[in-house]
């Protein structure tokens, strides 16, 4: 089990090493933590989507256009989809979803089909142009879910990411991004803080002095924001309330006792070195309740780890080109299989750590979902997966008819008039297994052919029995 | 050796009162629906609200050097801030997040520290005691919130140090200051309230303070802090009048700080950062070295000096050069490395040419530690002119096999047309490489595919017919006259514009009609606007607009006197704040 050292906290929180520092160690203040496994959410965020003959399962009587589900506890590898083999290992602690689609980014024209695909993925509702950025209306839901189970104590949520994905897919609330950190380093030294070679000396003394640092600052937060306009009050005025919950966040750590047997990276090595140090980063700071929300925001696979003989511009040469050519479609089964690898290990890492009864994956959810659906910047078919938590039965394979109707853009069909599931209802389930009391997403219902309303509200069905 | 950054200032810009006298006049031209007041030429223009601005990364840290002269600061990465038509500074998406405030916090602590590690070198007193680290905290103070200090603020500074040295000393008590005022609102943000009370909330623009203004300029022109004698004008409330602000605008371009503030515009219009982005495929690309040998080349010798080139080119042509637009737009002059030089197929002559040491002054991506020298070259004229035939775009704009002319014309457009391309419509076929039955035997011919499609061709028409000129240039940004042993096919067009519509024959020919546009003098205003004001341009700018373009055009696209233009203009001495 990966702890962290108490003294990488306070070198987080600047405490360690510098002239304020004063020779009497900190009063032993550390309290267990709580027994109780937290609720964790862990979001694995991909681009391209896939290839979904590659993706899918299908098994004999199961017919394509149908609601049914498949206990996966008992299907062989070998009928395991190609891009999901990966998971297999894991497959009683996984729900499949197929038969999803994000039918309200379709009928939303702020954007291009990628960025619509990044704003309406984690937040269901539709985009806000600003100064011609189209933005997301709402907060993504692991906003919402830190909202309900972050500590105030600790960091909120963590959004990391391996390359450089396009930071457009985590909100705070409408309009307000939260960027993400690819630098494995600068992860570790927010979470953890720089090791100190010269070791720690502190006291109570300082942390202290930190406080009330920080209530200076908030307080001169408060002053100016009276005298300004509007907007700009408004600003000063959320700046001020992060002040606020860092204030909390260094007092909360300050008391914090934990061991970590996790190295400092190096910073940016490369994308499979960076994922992996990302993994073990997490595994601690879930260990040692500093964060439970996290999201990885994985950008394109380079070339040649999807093909390392013939390294070739994945997103123009084969995610565009994915109905056109056989090779195309090999290599993005293959791109969503190395991903499930990388899910895969998520999972691992959660599940070396036992938590209460079980292990720390009986205690967080982890959703993988992408941008768009597929290479071709479809949204019907959006292939989407679950693994761990304890709300929901696991183990399941769910196919839901791809029946909306609604006109969307579908390579395949060519002139289908429908498409699959509105993706809500599966942001919404992500919710409600949280444990919010949420019944929609922003948006609830999308007007499709004929002027039909489409109910884009409440959970994906059979999810909860 | 000469060093840019010492270089003497140019006679063009010794004659700089003159041309003030020149922009005054132009700027006192009013149309009739703005007539002009007595008190201010400009008086009742109409202008866009402004927001709330932000320092950004490259400020925080030349702000942070210049307060703290002398001590030794690591560059302090920010988390990744998103752009507005390529901008880092724009208003719209400058809220704090967590992540944000967080790095404030953790850096004010970290340099706090390390100013304290150097304290005898910044204070005068012989010893840090209390009286002395109230004196150097005010007068810090001053120079960081870049204005004088209320008595309620200095009461409030010297009750919270008195309070934090009694329980920590001195040193403790200063550091803690310190830290405390660079998290301040008043240091990370440029709260602007104007002169006219607050809350009339009528959208009528007020002047702004002369504080406010040493900021506004300081900022835009340096991308730092404002030096003495600018607060010295502030405190004095001079910087209202707008003859003292074009006067102090032609001042600090002559320093070589105005360099880093005119390289920060041009990092950002030119999307330097993408330079160094594009892995070739080495099984085309220097094939002559065994892989990894190729990409350690590749990566860590021709990318970092195609990322500085331009901005080399850039100082050079602004600051000693033509000093003007068609300048970096036509100009075969630049300065190369050894591996640059063979790229381009000159001979580099070191003992004679030219040098310039290049000390690179972000953290790009080739980090804040660069050094390089470069050697002035002159290119084959038919070949290269000016930054779009330089090899950083090229290669930034191009796969690893194949150049890619859609990059390079939609560049064009965004950035020197001020034409975005809409998104692509959605329900067309992605690129067919074998239309027709036959795998296209050119570059040329494998996009030309796109066009072939009616609801792609709506707007690759304008994007290929400019990014097809640029054929003549593979990935790496070499020049070829055969593509897979085909003649290269480089012709174009221009379309959509009032004023330079028609055929070109390739990327030199296309660069000259550029530069002799005014939809591109047009649009590089209002680059320079987006960036000066840290805001997109609203409806209600266009008469600043284009009073601006016009004047930069009559100037014949001079660069400093557009920069000049804009610190002068009535827009940027007033604000307007949302209702």
């Amino acid at each position: 089990m990966s702890i962290v050292n108490r003294r990488d906290f306070l070198a987080a929180m600047g405490l360690a090493g510098g002239s304020l520092l004063l020779p009497s160690l900190l009063p032993r203040m550390a309290r267990a933590e709580s027994v109780e496994a937290p609720k964790r959410l862990v979001v694995f965020f991909t681009q391209h989507g896939t290839w979904h003959d590659g993706w899918k399962m299908r098994w004999p009587g199961l017919p394509e256009n149908q609601m049914w589900e498949k206990d996966l506890s008992q299907v062989p590898i070998n009928e395991f989809s190609q891009a999901l083999r990966p998971l297999h290992a894991f497959r009683d602690r996984l729900m499949v979803v197929d038969g999803l689609a994000m039918v309200s980014a379709e009928a939303d024209a702020s954007g291009l089909r990628h960025e619509l695909a990044y704003v309406h993925s984690l937040t269901g509702a539709n985009c806000q142009l600003v100064s011609g950025i189209p933005l997301a209306g709402a907060a993504s839901i692991d906003q919402r879910v830190a909202d309900a189970i972050a500590r105030p104590d600790r960091f909120r949520s963590i959004e990391t990411g391996v390359g450089a994905p396009p930071s457009l897919t985590n909100f705070r609330a409408a309009g307000e991004l939260l960027p993400v950190e690819t630098n494995p380093r600068r992860v570790y030294e927010r979470l953890f803080g720089l090791q100190s070679e010269d070791g720690l000396s502190t006291s109570e003394q300082t942390f202290r002095a930190h406080g009330s640092l920080l209530d200076m600052v908030k307080a001169r937060y408060g002053a100016l924001s009276g005298q300004l306009s509007s907007e700009d009050k408004r600003k000063l005025e959320l700046h001020k309330e992060m002040v606020f919950g860092l204030e909390q966040q260094v007092r909360g750590l300050s008391r914090l006792a934990c061991e970590s047997g996790t190295r400092a990276p190096d910073g940016i090595v490369g994308y499979e070195q960076d994922f992996a140090a990302t993994v073990n980063i997490m595994a601690s700071a879930f260990a040692c309740d500093l964060t439970r929300v996290m999201t990885f925001a994985m950008d394109t696979l380079p070339g040649d780890i999807v093909i390392p003989n013939q390294p070739g511009d994945i997103h123009d040469e084969y995610a565009h080109n994915i109905y056109l050519s056989q090779d195309a479609q090999q290599a993005m089964t293959h791109y969503t299989e190395i991903h499930a690898q990388h899910f895969a290990s998520i999972l691992t890492a959660l599940d070396v750590i036992p938590e209460g009864n079980g292990t720390m994956l009986d205690s967080t959810l982890c959703l993988w979902v992408p941008e768009v659906a597929d290479g071709a910047h479809g949204f019907d078919k959006w292939p989407a997966v679950m693994a761990g938590g304890r709300a929901m039965k696991m183990g399941r394979y769910m196919n839901y008819p791809r029946d909306t109707p609604y006109r969307g853009w579908q390579w395949d069909l060519g002139t289908s008039e429908s498409m699959g599931v509105p993706h809500q209802k599966l942001l919404t389930t992500v919710c409600q297994a949280m444990g919010l009391p949420v019944h929609a997403m922003p948006v609830e219902s999308i007007r499709g052919i004929g002027g039909v309303s489409i109910d884009c509200r409440g959970p994906l069905a059979g999810v909860f029995s | 050796m000469k060093r840019l950054v010492t270089s003497p200032a140019r006679r063009r810009l010794k004659l700089g009162m003159g041309m003030t006298v020149m922009v005054m006049l132009m700027m006192s031209g009013c149309s009739e629906e703005n007539p002009p007041a007595a008190t201010d030429p400009g008086a009742g223009t109409t202008i866009g609200i402004d927001s709330l601005r932000r320092m950004n990364a490259e400020q925080y840290n030349n702000t942070l050097r210049d307060l703290f002269p002398g001590v030794g600061f690591e560059h302090y990465v920010f988390p990744k801030q998103l752009d507005v038509h390529g901008f880092d500074n724009n208003v719209a998406v400058n809220s704090a997040t967590p992540g944000l405030v967080d790095f404030y916090y953790r850096t004010a602590v970290s340099v706090a520290q390390a100013v304290l590690m150097d304290i005898d070198e910044l204070v005068t007193c012989e010893e840090l005691d209390l009286s002395c680290a109230q004196t150097y905290l005010l007068e810090l103070t001053q120079r960081a919130w870049r204005r004088d200090l209320s008595d309620d603020e200095k009461s409030e500074l010297t009750g919270a140090l008195r309070s934090w040295v009694d329980e920590f000393g001195p040193a403790g008590g200063l550091e803690l200051s310190i830290a405390y005022l660079l998290q301040a609102p008043d240091f990370i943000y440029f709260p602007e309230v104007g002169i006219a009370p607050m809350g009339h909330g009528d959208g009528i623009p007020t002047p702004l303070t002369s504080w406010e203004l040493a900021s506004r300029l300081s900022y835009f022109l340096w991308n730092t802090m404002p030096d003495a004698e600018l607060m010295q004008l502030a405190r004095a409330d001079k910087l209202r009048e707008r003859q003292v602000i074009a006067r102090q605008a032609w001042r600090m371009l002559e320093d070589p700080k105005a360099h880093q503030g005119v390289l920060s515009f041009y990092r950002q219009l030119l999307d330097l950062k993408k330079i160094g982005t594009n892995s070739l495929d080495f099984s085309v690309y220097l094939s002559h070295m065994d892989g990894d040998a190729g990409s350690d080349y590749l990566h860590q010798v021709l990318q970092p000096a195609m990322r500085y080139e331009p901005e080399i080119f850039v100082v050079d042509e602004i600051f000693r050069g033509s000093g003007k637009l068609s300048g970096l737009l036509t100009s075969s002059k630049s300065y190369v490395t050894e591996g640059l030089a063979e790229i381009y197929g000159v001979t580099l002559d070191d003992e004679s040419a030219e040098a310039v040491s290049w000390h690179a002054t972000d953290s790009g991506t080739f980090g804040a530690d660069f050094i390089e020298t470069f050697y002035a070259v002159q290119l084959d004229t038919q070949q290269r002119a000016g930054v779009l035939t330089q090899l950083g775009f090229l290669n930034s704009h191009a796969k690893p096999v194949f150049p890619s002319p859609i990059l390079r014309g939609v560049f064009v457009k965004d950035r020197l047309l001020c034409a975005p391309a809409p998104p692509p419509p959605g329900d067309v076929p992605a690129l067919d490489e074998t239309a027709g039955g036959e795998a296209p035997k050119t570059n040329r011919e494998r996009y030309e595919n796109h066009s072939r499609n009616v609801a792609c061709a709506v707007c690759h028409e304008s994007i290929d017919a400019i990014g097809f000129t640029f054929e003549n240039y593979d990935s790496l940004g070499q020049y070829r006259t055969t593509d897979n042993g085909y003649p290269v096919d480089a012709t174009g067009s221009v379309m959509g514009t009032e004023d330079m519509d028609g055929p070109v024959n390739n990327a030199v020919e296309l660069t000259h009609r550029l530069a002799q546009s005014k939809t591109v003098h047009d649009c590089h205003t209002t680059q320079w606007f987006r960036y000066a004001f840290g805001r997109t341009e609203s409806y209600a700018d266009r008469s600043t607009l284009r009073a601006l373009g016009d004047g930069f055009w009559s100037a014949d696209g001079d660069i400093t006197e557009l920069i000049v233009n804009i610190a002068s203009s009535y827009a940027f001495r007033h604000r307007r704040s949302e209702p």
